[in-house]
This record gives structure tokens, sequence and C-alpha cells, in this order.
């Protein structure tokens, strides 16, 4: 098979210089090969004759000995200019791709799973390598050398010569019988490829589940079947490759007999003598040699042409959100807030999440939105922080239609912190200095003192340097969450919004989380989101929403007098907390 | 096995050694492989000397074959060539993606040994990197290195007897050739480039698990503004990469200069030897031309081997990678012989236990007793950090106490297998993994063999019914794609359905109602409670609304 890939070769342009590069150094070991069984012949046909003297001999060997250093040095070129090759597109490929995934946001993973993105970004490009220093100068070397080696032959073999050439440019479109084995790579296998890594990737995140839950051996089962329908798919493609070697292999050797059949013929004749006869054996032997090469470059580089297919879809991924043109009419000095004017929203096809909402935000106010999960709260939140755009309506920041405003300058105004924050592998300050590369250790400090955890940082032995492993595993989830509220208030933003920011933690934890809030109450504007009612009853203005609509809006005091839907959740509350009666307490 | 630890780094003698014991149960369609090759080479060869004897034999030199015979001889090795060729490469490659499948298999098996104590330390991203891309890299050792050492020794065997046989100087000049190019330049390029390699499969490793968590903290990476810095610390980790690559492919061509340095000298030591072997009479015209054509074909074998220990490299590192993971003993080891849990199952005795975590110098546990009868409901409460959490790990032996027993039915949990212990319990973590399959799939962990019934029965228990049918596609939403989507509080009440799906004495439930609000914690307050009567139930929350309901309450103090 041929892996010619036009997106590939247009990749490869920057490179074309080193790769050209190397078919030069490929030609010129070509033509020391063709000088040793030149000298090879000359030897041989002397010892025919018996004209051979020690001091010919002796030149010989230095002759020869000189080309092995010549060629030494060649092969050595080759490697450095294999390398530089593929250097710095790798580079720049693994660079647009994450610009890509950042331009996607917050979305990219229902577009392009996150193992899929990874394994592309890392195992495809990588495998490119041996596609643009080997296989690409292979290809193209290909298509020459035949030609040398014709000229070198026809001169004393014409038929023997005609035969090769000819055979060795059947060999190649005949391989192209056989592209189906590309659309199989580019196609089934990297999605097998990509189906096992992500399923691994699933079944070690879920391992401690299915520990748990002794599911461990059915999942063993599930994913031994993907190991070997990985296993399936590969021999498929490599038994359709090696069929198309195995016709390759058949053409080259049967027209290399009929070309050796034509020289001893040609010799009979008496067309040229013994040594020259050796001399066109060796060249008929070695006719092929750039085939083969290729050959044999191309199952390795076969990874590298089935990721390239999907590095490409994943570039060409567009984003939902469009930017419209900044109309600045209300100037961008206006501190007004959020508004948001008969806002609806659904993801994609799904079910219709927001309807018809109306809200605003005001700046140094508390706002607070409540209701029970799934009424589309938190998509409010997404709404704000413009990862997502509102279907119909429109959200104003500031006085202005937020689909005018770039999402990087939204978020240095608007910070976020969500239900799970999410902590980076590394340490206390590699994560701080996320929101603040230049952020000084008092800061930081004050920050983590704002959220109750300074005293932890100080107890451990390498403070703000502690290792807090993968995604912060060493972390309880209070001391996580903390430490991304930290984090968001050393970003110092105008406004934030805390989406159900206290769920998932200790009461302690929680306690310090709402005791900062209320601290950040005093300067910032806030937007909280909660299903605890209890937490927000001092909102300057509650929203309450029910199956993503708004049911009501205002104070504690005046909901409460309302009697809707707020207050009944607030007794139903107060009654579940009173619900069950204490139990003896044994101190440890 | 044997552990061969020194670092985890191994010689690559006993990477082979260790990789070929895999190869055992297939050898039969390794040995098929190895005849293909073998032929192949044989018929290269034949076709070189073929040529060699008709040109010869035309020009009048007896060479044992007439120019008939030599011409069968050509086209036969011509016809061969294919066929055999296929033969090796297909049943190669056939072993190396079988064991490779195993070789997967086997190391997920080892994993769920190590899990979870274990498996903290590791980053998943890494741990895949080495189950997925560093096994494929084995592939060249199956697929490209065993047979080709072979076919090597026959091949190179038969042409020193070639040499021999015309005249036994010329197979005492060569032999120097074979054993430098075949022995000793892939031995020391194999040594000399082991940390390059090594370097390179870690670094890929490591950008994994950097991608990995770029990519899954995006909403972070974008709020913060972080986007540039985080492209540049890609581009600068692959230049990292790319550093060592190149010493990767200047060491890799240069391994590969060496054998073909070495070969062309070959060439020049055949024509001298033979010349002299004619010129002192030793030699005939014909058995010159055969050596001087074919001798330095025979290295072909060879020299694969040689370029060989340049990918070697890669692989020697990827497979020291995978049998690390291999060897990695679990926390907890299995009893010898395990007994049942007793009668009254549900009985939990806790008494005077210690705990430290390893690494850790703090202890987290220290002299906590307690106990529980059947179906009675406990509660442990504390500040975080207190060790509530642990407590119940050590309840379910990822970890063993360093002081002290656990009796759960009247038995310690040490002597019982660790399959029975956790299928003992029903547990309910803090954070509800979902797998990527359909929500029905992913109430079922809990019970693999439950029907749709008890699913759908179990949901509503966890009060997540409702939800799950308002949603487009009901119980065969897809949850994984809608992880981001889901709330803490679905999830969590997916995790609960899951926890009533299994049927077991004891329930453990750490904070199970942290992101419920207070319907959903109400409703699924009332079912643990009232319809797991007879289950001992433990549960670690800190809500006032949770705790209340239990028998009685244990605080735990940090230390």
């Amino acid at each position: 098979m041929l892996l010619i890939n036009r997106k590939l070769i247009e990749l490869a342009k920057p490179s074309a210089k080193w790769i050209f590069a190397m078919v030069f150094v490929k030609l010129a070991l070509l033509f020391t090969v063709m000088y040793i069984f030149g000298i090879t012949g000359k030897v041989q046909g002397l010892l025919y004759t018996q004209e051979l003297t020690p001091q010919l001999l002796f030149n010989a060997i230095m002759v020869m000995s000189l080309i092995a250093l010549v060629r030494f040095i060649g092969n050595l070129i080759d490697g450095e200019l294999a390398y530089k090759c593929s250097a710095d597109l790798r580079i720049d490929l693994r660079h647009k791709i994450y610009k890509k995934m950042l331009e996607l946001g917050i979305g990219y993973s229902e577009r392009m799973g996150t193992t899929n993105a990874v394994t592309a970004s890392v195992d495809g490009i990588e495998a490119l390598e041996t596609y643009f220093s080997k296989y690409l100068p292979a290809l193209i070397y290909c298509f020459i050398a035949p030609f040398v080696l014709f000229f070198r032959m026809t001169g004393s073999a014409p038929e023997a010569a005609w035969v090769l050439l000819v055979a060795s440019l059947i060999v190649l479109p005949i391989n192209q019988l056989f592209r189906k084995v590309v659309r199989l790579l580019k196609g089934e296998y990297w999605s097998r490829f990509n189906k096992l890594n992500t399923y691994y990737y699933d079944s070690l995140e879920g391992l401690n589940t299915f520990v748990l839950y002794d599911s461990d051996e059915k999942r063993r089962e599930d994913l031994s079947k993907k190991c070997w329908d990985f296993r399936d798919i590969t021999m498929k493609v490599l038994r359709l490759n090696f069929n198309s070697v195995i016709i390759s292999e058949m053409i080259i050797y049967i027209s290399s007999a009929i070309a050796i059949v034509f020289i001893s013929q040609n010799f009979v004749a008496g067309g040229f003598g013994f040594g020259r006869a050796i001399f066109l054996l060796l060249l008929a032997d070695t006719f092929f040699a750039p085939v083969r090469d290729l050959m044999s470059t191309g199952h390795s580089a076969m990874n590298g042409v089935a990721a390239a297919e999907n590095v490409f879809g994943l570039l060409k991924l567009k984003s939902d959100r469009e930017n419209l043109v900044s109309t600045d009419v209300q100037g961008t000095s206006e501190k007004s807030g959020f508004v948001l004017d008969q806002v609806g929203f659904q993801y994609g096809q799904d079910r219709q999440i927001l309807k018809n909402i109306s809200m605003k935000v005001e700046r140094g106010k508390v706002t607070a939105i409540v209701g029970q999960s799934g009424c589309g709260k938190s998509t409010i939140a997404n709404l704000l922080m413009r990862f997502y755009d509102a279907n119909s309506g429109t959200v104003y920041l500031d006085g202005q239609d937020i689909k005018t405003q770039d999402p990087q300058q939204i978020h240095k105004k608007v910070c976020i912190v969500p239900q799970n924050t999410y902590i980076f592998t590394g340490t206390i300050l590699d994560n701080l200095k996320m929101a603040k590369t230049d952020a000084t250790v008092e800061e930081m400090m004050k920050a983590l003192d704002m959220v109750n955890l300074s005293s932890f940082v100080n107890l451990q032995p390498e403070g703000l340097d502690t290792n807090i492993g993968e995604r912060g595993g060493k972390l309880s989830g209070g001391q996580k969450q903390k430490l991304g509220i930290a984090r968001a208030i050393l970003m110092d933003a105008d406004i934030y919004i805390f989406d159900e920011a206290t769920s998932n933690v200790d009461v302690e934890s929680e306690d310090d989380i709402w005791e900062c809030i209320g601290k950040l109450a005093r300067n910032n504007t806030l937007v909280v989101i909660s299903h605890r009612l209890s937490t927000i009853r001092k909102a300057d203005c509650i929203y309450v929403m029910d199956k993503g609509e708004i049911k009501e809006s205002g104070s504690h005091n005046s909901l409460m007098k309302k009697r809707g839907l707020y207050s009944y959740m607030v007794n139903e509350q107060e009654s579940l907390e009173g619900l069950f009666e204490g139990g003896e307490l044994c101190v440890s | 096995m044997s552990v061969e630890k020194n670092n985890g780094k191994m010689s690559g003698y006993q990477i082979m050694k260790r990789l070929a014991r895999q190869i055992k149960p297939v050898s039969g369609y390794m040995g098929l492989c190895i005849t293909g090759g073998i032929l192949g080479q044989l018929t290269i060869l034949g076709t070189l000397v073929a040529g060699v004897g008709i040109i010869c034999s035309l020009a009048g030199i007896e060479m044992i074959l007439n120019t008939g015979q030599w011409m069968i001889v050509l086209f036969a090795c011509a016809l061969l060539r294919g066929p055999s060729r296929y033969l090796e490469q297909y049943f190669g490659h056939h072993v190396a993606y079988k064991l490779l499948a195993i070789m997967r298999v086997d190391l997920y098996d080892n994993l769920r040994k190590l899990s979870p104590a274990k498996m903290l330390d590791k980053k998943n991203g890494d741990v895949v990197s080495t189950a997925i891309s560093d096994i494929e890299c084995i592939e060249i050792f199956f697929a490209h290195t065993v047979a080709p050492i072979v076919i090597a020794i026959v091949i190179t065997c038969l042409s020193l007897i070639l040499c021999a046989v015309i005249w036994p100087m010329v197979a005492l000049v060569m032999l120097p050739f074979y054993v430098i190019i075949g022995i000793v330049i892939p031995i020391f390029s194999a040594r000399s480039g082991r940390d390059t390699g090594r370097a390179y499969r870690s670094l890929l490793g490591d950008l994994k698990s950097c991608l990995i968590d770029s990519l899954k903290g995006i909403k972070e990476v974008i709020v913060f503004g972080k986007g540039e810095q985080q492209l540049s610390t890609i581009d600068k980790k692959g230049r990292a990469i790319n550093e060592v690559l190149h010493k990767l492919i200047r060491h890799r061509n240069f391994v590969m200069a060496l054998p073909d340095f070495g070969r062309t000298l070959s060439r020049v030591a055949v024509m001298a030897i033979c010349s002299y072997g004619m010129m002192i009479g030793e030699v005939g015209i014909g058995g010159a031309a055969v050596l001087m054509v074919v001798l330095a074909s025979s290295f072909t074998p060879v020299i694969a081997i040689s370029s060989l220990s340049g990918s070697l490299l890669q692989t020697f590192a990827a497979a020291e990678r995978v049998f690390a993971l291999e060897d990695e003993a679990p926390q907890v080891a299995e009893p010898a012989k395990p007994r049942k849990i007793g009668q009254k199952s549900g009985e939990i005795c806790i008494s005077n236990i210690d705990f430290a975590y390893p690494s850790r110098p703090n202890q987290i546990i220290r002299d906590f007793t307690m106990e529980a009868k059947n179906g009675e409901k406990i509660a442990f409460i504390g500040e975080s950090g207190s060790g509530k959490s642990t407590a119940l790990h050590l309840l379910l032996r990822y970890w063993d106490p360093d002081k002290g027993e656990i009796r759960v039915g009247g038995t310690n949990i040490k002597d019982v297998s660790l399959k029975d212990c956790r299928n003992h319990y029903a547990m309910l973590s803090q954070d509800t993994w979902l797998m990527n399959d359909t929500i029905e799939e992913n109430i079922k962990i809990g019970n693999p063999d439950a029907s749709h019934e008890e699913v759908v029965e179990a949901a509503k228990r966890a009060c997540i019914h409702e939800f799950i049918e308002n949603l487009p596609d009901g119980y065969q939403s897809n949850a994984g794609e809608m992880g981001s989507r889901l709330s803490g509080g679905e999830r969590q009440r997916i995790g609960i359905a899951r926890v009533c799906l299994r049927d077991t004495p004891i329930m453990i439930l750490d904070e199970p109602t942290s992101s419920l609000d207070t319907l959903n914690e109400k409703s699924i307050l009332k079912t643990l409670y009232t319809e797991f009567k007879d289950r001992t139930i433990i549960t670690v929350s800190h809500r006032a609304s949770t705790v209340a309901g239990c028998d009685r309450v244990y605080r735990l103090d940090t230390h």
C-alpha cells in the first residue's frame, strides 16, 4: 500500500527542504553503492582474466574503504535531517490542537472526548515522525532511484534495464490497489484504537467503583473484548498490507530473475566481459532496494497516517459561539452588571433547559438563584460566563450584548466557582498561580486565610510547595473546594458566581466558605446559586426557579409572605432538620 | 515471578528473557514465522547464487549445476520469495498482537489488585499510556526481534559453512564481521541508549498527564485566562520531547550507520581474501565470484538486528514501565486460607485501631473503638481530616490498621478473601463516578445481573427515576457524555440507586446527602432508614438532618 495523504503532504511543506535534502543524501548513497559494485565487478573481471596485480588489488581496497567511510558519514547526516523533518511540525500541531480546544470551550468534550484528543495529540503526532522523516523521503526516492539505475544499466543490458524499470514503475501503482488499507486505517483502525484508549482510561477512573461493587470481573471481560477488537482490526489492516507485500515481492523477484536471464544472454552474445556481468547482476539485485525500503517503512508510518485524519478532523471543528461586532453604543464604562432579557437555551437538540428567563444581577449586590436540582440554575451561570450562548433573547453585561464581548475580557471581570472546582496536578502554589501568575506569597496566604486554609498550609512541612497529587487527590473534598475559592479570590474579579459551591463539602468547610462569601459580599457583586435555602436568606434578591422558568423573585421576607414555592421549600427543609431524633453521642 | 528490582531498571537481557517467556504458549506460530523468515532469506541468497551460477557456467566455469538447472533454481527462488515472506510477516504479527492483547488484560488484572490504595499515587493518564502505547511498542520485540535473531543465527551459520566449503580461511576472516555486526554493535547500542529511550517514553507519559489535566480543567484554564500559559507549557514539553527524540534519532542512525560501515568493510575483506586465495590457488574463480557477490547479502538479517537495537530502546523502556506496574504488590494481602464471614453478618466490631498512611507522618486514627449490631444505624462525624472516611476505608480493607482489629460477623476481615469482604458491603463514595455508558448500565454497576425492573425500582428509591424518564433517551441516555451536564445531586442519586441494587448486610454511606436538595434528601433518608431496616448502615455526614436518624453517633477527632 502507498500511504499518500494530500493533507499530510501539504503539512510537510515547511519541511520540504529537509525532506529533499534526505532524498539527495539517499541518492548520494546510491552512487556509492554503484561505485562499490563497479569495483567488485572490475576485480572479478581481472581475476577471471588473471590480470589482477597486488597493486591493483591494494588500490581497490583503499578506494572501497574510503567509500565505506563516506557512507558512514552520509548515514549520520541522514539522521540529523530526519530529525529536522518533523521537529517543529509536531510542536506546532499540538499547539494548534489545544488552541482549538480552548476555542471550543467547556463543551469540547462533547464534540471530542478528552482521551481522544490526548491520544491524537501525543501518540498520533509522535507517530507522524516516521511518516515525515522516513516514509516521505523514501517515497520520493522511490521515483528517482530506478531511473538512475536504469541509465547505469541500459548501455550494456538494455532489455534487463527496461524490464527492471517497468517493473519498478508498476509496483507502486499496483500497491495503490490496496489503498483500501488507508481508508481502513483512518476509519475503523483509529476509531478502535481510540475506543480502547478511552475504555482503558474509563476503566481506570472507575476502577475503585468496579472493585467495590464486584463489577470488575465484568469490566475486565468488556475491556478484554476491546483489546481483542483492536487486535483484530490491526491484523485486518496488516493482512491487506501483507497481500500487497506478497504481490510486490512476486513482481520484484520474478522481474529480477528475468533481468538476470537477459543479462546472461547479453553476456553469451559477447556484449561484455565476465566482470561487467557480475556488476550488472549486483545492480539488478539492488534495483528494488528503494521500493522494499518504502514498504518496510510503511508499517511504522501507519499509525501516523491513521492519527492524521483525526487531528485534521479535530482542527476542523467550529465553535458554536459566534462573536458579533461590538456596537459599543452605551460605552463599556457602564457598570450595570448582568441583565437577562427573555433568554431561552437548550443544548443541541435536547429538551429546552431555560425558558424566557429575565433577571438582573445588580452591581454591589448579592443575587441568589434557588430551585431544585435540574431546574436550570447552573445553566444560567454558564450563560453568564459565556461558556455557551443563549438560543433566544439577550444577555447583557454592563449594558452590552455579551455576544459582542470577547470571552477573555468577560472572564477578567467575572469569575465562577463551580460545584467541583478543578484542582490541577501539582502543588498548592501551582494552583494558586493559575489565577495570578505574579501573586506574592503574602497575597496567596491572604487568599488562603479568607477560606481558613492558611493554617493547614502552614502545618505542611513544604507549605505552599506541598504536592497535592493528581487532581488534588491528597486533599479532602472540602479542602479542594476551599483552595479553588482562594484561587478565585486571587483573580480579583468584579463579579463572582458561586455555583453550588458548598454542596460537596463537609460542614466545617461549608461554614468557612459561607463566611468567606459573606466577606466578599462587602466589596463585590455576587451571584449565589444554591439549593440550601438557609444559606441565601440575606441575599438582596432571590430568584426561585422551577423547570427552567423563574417562578418568583424578591427578598427572603417578601417571598415568605407570598406563601409560594419558596416558602413551601423553606418549610420543607426546616421540618426535615427536625425529622429524626438524635442518637447517643459516643466520643472516640 | 521474581521481582527484578533495581529502581525498576532492568538489563536488556532480563527484559528480553521475561518477554520471551510470554511467547511460550504461541511458540508454534512463532516457529512458522521463523521458518518463513529463513526460507525468505535463503531465496534472496539463492537468487544471487543462481545468477552467479548462470553467468559462471556460461563462461565455462565448473559450477556443480548446469545453466538450465541454475535457471530452475533462479525461478524457484523468485516464486518462493513472496509466500515465504508472507508466512514470516503474518505469523510474526499474529503472535505479536495476540500477546499484546493478553498483556493489556493481564495488566488490568494486576491493577485491579492494586486498587484503590496503590492507585492513589498514580496518574491515570500515565497508566493508560503504559497500557496502550507502551505495550504497543513491545510489538517490535515479538514481531521484529525474536524471529530475526533466530534467522540471523541460522543464516550466519549457513554462510560460514558455505565459506568453509570454498576455503576455510574465508570463514575465519568473516567470523569477526558477523560477531561485531550481529552481537557487539547491538549490545553496545542497546546499552548506550537506554536512558534516552527511557526518558522519551516517560516524557510522553508526562505530556499525556499534562494534557489530560489541561483538558479536564479547561473551564478553570478559560476562566483564569491561562490558555496562553497552558499552550506554552505544552510547547515546552513538546520541545523537551524533541530534544530527547533528537538524541534518539541520532543514536538510531549511528547504530544503523555502524553495521553498514561494517558490511562495506566486509566486502573489502572478502575481495581481498578471495583474490589472495585465487593467487595462491586455494579458491577457484567460481567460488570467488559466489562469495564476493553473495556474502554481503548474508549480512541482511544480522544488520536487521543492529538496526532494531535502535527501536528496541523504546521497547525496553516501554517494557520496563509495563513490568513495573505488573510487579507492584497490592497494599493488603489476601489471606492464605480465607474464611467465611460468620452468621450475624451485619455485626461490626472495631477494637482499638491505630492507623497512619504509609507515606504520611501523622497518625490519622488513634485507638478507635466502635461496635454495631445487626440493623443498627451508626454515624461518624468529625472535622475534615479527622479520619471519618479513612475509618470507612479500613472497614473496606483498602488498608490494614497498624494496630487493633476489625471484625465483621465475628470474623477478622484479614482472614476473609478481599472479594468476600468487599461483597459484604454496599458502599456509596463521596464522588459518584459515571462510566461512559447508558444510565441503566451505570446503575447496574451495583449489580450486573439486575433486570430492568430492578433498576427502575432502585432509581425510584433514589428519587432519580423521574429525572431519567424526562431525558430524551430515558434510561438509555449516555451518562458519560452528559457527565459535565449532570449536577452533583443527580450523580449522587445515581450512586444511591447503585447502592440500592446491592443486597448486602452492611451499607456504608460516605456523605450520602451532601449534594441533595431538601426534598430529595427527605425521601431518600426515609427510604434508607425504613426499607433497609434490617441492614447495618454506617453513615459519614456533616448534616444534622442526616445524622439525626441514627442510633449512635461517633465523633472522630483530629490528632
